[in-house]
């Protein structure tokens, strides 16, 4: 179990959070940039020190606290929490073998052993970090980590400066290292498919603020706030005579009337666009009487869907959630 | 074009030549036979007083540079940025002229000068003289060096050693040291040439024992160019082996 409560103070907001993540689990911290993620992963780290209240433990050993009178500081080296970041930061004067060694205490044992077979990294072993590749590099950054046995792995947006497959190849790695050695993993990334992909919990996170904490299915079904909602996606919502203000996402839509299974839209397909190996349309609603709305929105069409530019189609929303917003005071908004 | 780069090639080569053409004057000049003669005879004390009062002077420049170099990298506050003005003294200051502070502050006169008579030393005609002057005319280029040295390595990589669970003093000596060390050994070397050919400040604190460069300007007074020339090759073949040296390792080892 990871307790966390922090607050620290930045030029434009204040990171201000309370956090209680549970042993074992994958953990992301989602938001955007400069939202205070990578502060919050520096401060688990030790790194982070400008705060003007902090509390942190796991599994009850207090590693830093300012709410008591006899102050805790425990320093990095001594927290037992791994850190990898973009940039995996290989020690460049040392071999690979060398850098996987370099936080063990006495000889290579089994344990490096199990590491360096299950990352494949048993040919690189002399290779110097200037021969390997972004992923490579990344692998034998986390063997490095992984040797010293965390209690914790932090992984601070460390696939973002991968290409694609190489993300995906790595995401997967991790997921399975994971169930080989479990260990909580604190994960920080921007990017809402990598966070769902790989998280059990995730926390929302915006201007040092936690918005929502929840597994993936449970935010995407209810988002807490329409920012929320946004962070996960939602790009616009639609507010109801009722008064009710629904968030709607490009995924969760078909054409057709299917008024069982959410809210039905009359609209206009104005253009089609490519979005990750999808077709999606480009669709502008109609109000109650036909009238043209002003904004539009993206909306994935199936495969099957047969759709061109100009079209009127019926665009029924798959049980979109309800936000409840004082700030929803328009009838749309993009 | 053409005529441009032609230009730009005679220029340089006008140029190496000028920083040449005394040195080559110089071996060409002198017997290379008569080195063991000047070794034996007149250069022989010099050359040891030279060479141990040097090697004391890089010990003390390395154990007390290395550490002030990492601070005035990795230090933010205003006391590393006063101490680094201060650091430059030395370099702007003419050597005489540091010869002068030097005795007046260290000599036998100062509070310094009597503290180290009561221990049978001496700040002036002595080994420590030289050092003291050495040590004072060549730390700012090991320093700034080093401190050059010192800001090229990613402060990132000491947090990811932290965070392999190695304290600081190990993330020095394992990390941090090694991806400095090409820095550390220009600065060394400039260090080191600066520190064996140290003349105006050696001239006015320690006359006597004569170092190399003091016993060539005593031979040009005394004997004349020809001895003295004998003296300044016998200084050239100490000095720039390690220059030199350093300068193909760093070739061979960016090959």
């Amino acid at each position: 179990m990871l307790e966390l409560s922090l607050q620290l103070p930045r030029k434009s907001f204040s990171v201000s959070v309370d956090l209680l993540i549970e042993k074992g689990v994958v953990f992301c911290l989602f938001g955007p940039s400069a939202a205070g993620k990578s502060s919050i992963l520096s401060f688990i780290a030790g790194f982070e020190t400008g705060y003007d209240k902090a509390y942190l433990a796991i599994d009850g050993n207090v590693l830093t606290d300012t709410t008591s009178e006899a102050s805790v500081f425990s320093p990095p080296w001594q927290r037992g929490v791994g850190y990898m970041e973009q940039s995996a930061r290989l020690f460049p004067h040392l071999t690979v073998e060398q850098n996987i060694l370099y936080g063990v205490r006495g000889q290579r044992d089994a344990h490096i052993d199990d590491i360096i077979t299950f990352l494949e990294l048993e040919n690189y072993l002399s290779a110097r970090p200037s021969q390997l590749s972004g992923g490579l590099t990344q692998r034998v950054a986390l063997a490095r980590v992984l040797a010293t046995k965390p209690r914790v792995l932090l992984l601070d947006e460390p696939f973002s400066a991968l290409d694609a497959i190489a993300r995906r190849a790595l995401q997967n790695l991790v997921l399975n290292v994971h169930q080989q050695f479990p260990m909580t993993i604190v994960l920080v990334t921007h990017q809402l498919t990598e966070a769902q992909r790989m998280a059990d919990q995730i926390a929302l996170i915006d201007k040092g603020a936690i918005l929502q904490v929840g597994s993936p299915n449970e935010l995407m079904e209810s988002p807490s706030s329409w920012r929320a909602a946004q962070l996960l996606g939602y790009v616009a919502y639609l507010q109801t005579f009722a008064g009710q203000a629904y968030a709607l996402h490009p995924d969760k839509a078909v054409l057709g009337r299917h008024t069982d299974i959410g809210i039905c839209v009359d609209a206009r397909i104005c253009d089609m666009v490519w979005h990750e190996g999808r077709r999606r349309a480009l669709i502008q609603f109609r109000g109650a009487k036909g009238e043209k709305m002003d904004e539009v929105m993206e909306v994935n069409l199936a495969p099957t869907d047969v759709a061109e530019v100009g079209d009127s189609v019926p665009v029924t929303f798959i049980r979109p959630p309800v936000v409840s917003d004082e700030s929803l005071c328009t009838y749309w908004r993009g | 074009m053409r005529l441009l780069k032609y230009g730009l090639v005679f220029i340089a080569f006008l140029c190496t030549a000028f920083l040449l053409l005394p040195v080559l004057a110089l071996v060409f000049h002198v017997s290379w036979s008569t080195l063991g003669q000047v070794w034996r005879g007149p250069g022989g004390q010099p050359f040891v007083t030279s060479l141990e009062a040097t090697m004391i002077t890089m010990a003390v420049v390395v154990v007390f540079g290395t550490p002030l170099g990492w601070l005035l990298a990795r230090g933010r506050s205003r006391l590393w940025r006063a101490i680094e003005y201060i650091m430059v003294i030395p370099l702007l200051m003419p050597p005489l002229v540091i010869g002068l502070l030097l005795i007046y502050a260290y000599g036998p006169y100062s509070f310094i000068g009597q503290v180290l008579s009561h221990w049978h030393m001496s700040a002036s005609n002595s080994l420590l003289a030289v050092v003291i002057a050495q040590i004072y005319e060549a730390i700012p280029y090991y320093v700034f060096s080093a401190q050059g040295a010192f800001s090229q390595v990613d402060a990132r990589f000491e947090l990811t050693s932290y965070s392999l669970g190695v304290p600081p003093l190990q993330t020095f000596r394992r990390i941090t040291l090694p991806l400095a060390l090409p820095g550390l050994a220009v600065g060394f070397t400039m260090a080191f040439a600066r520190a064996i050919g140290a003349y105006g400040a050696v001239m006015v604190v320690a006359y006597n024992p004569h170092t190399l460069p003091v016993s060539i300007w005593v031979a040009l007074e005394e004997q004349g160019l020809p001895t003295a020339l004998q003296l300044a090759l016998l200084l050239l073949v100490t000095a720039l082996p390690l220059p030199l040296a350093m300068i193909l390792w760093r070739r061979i080892r960016h090959a």
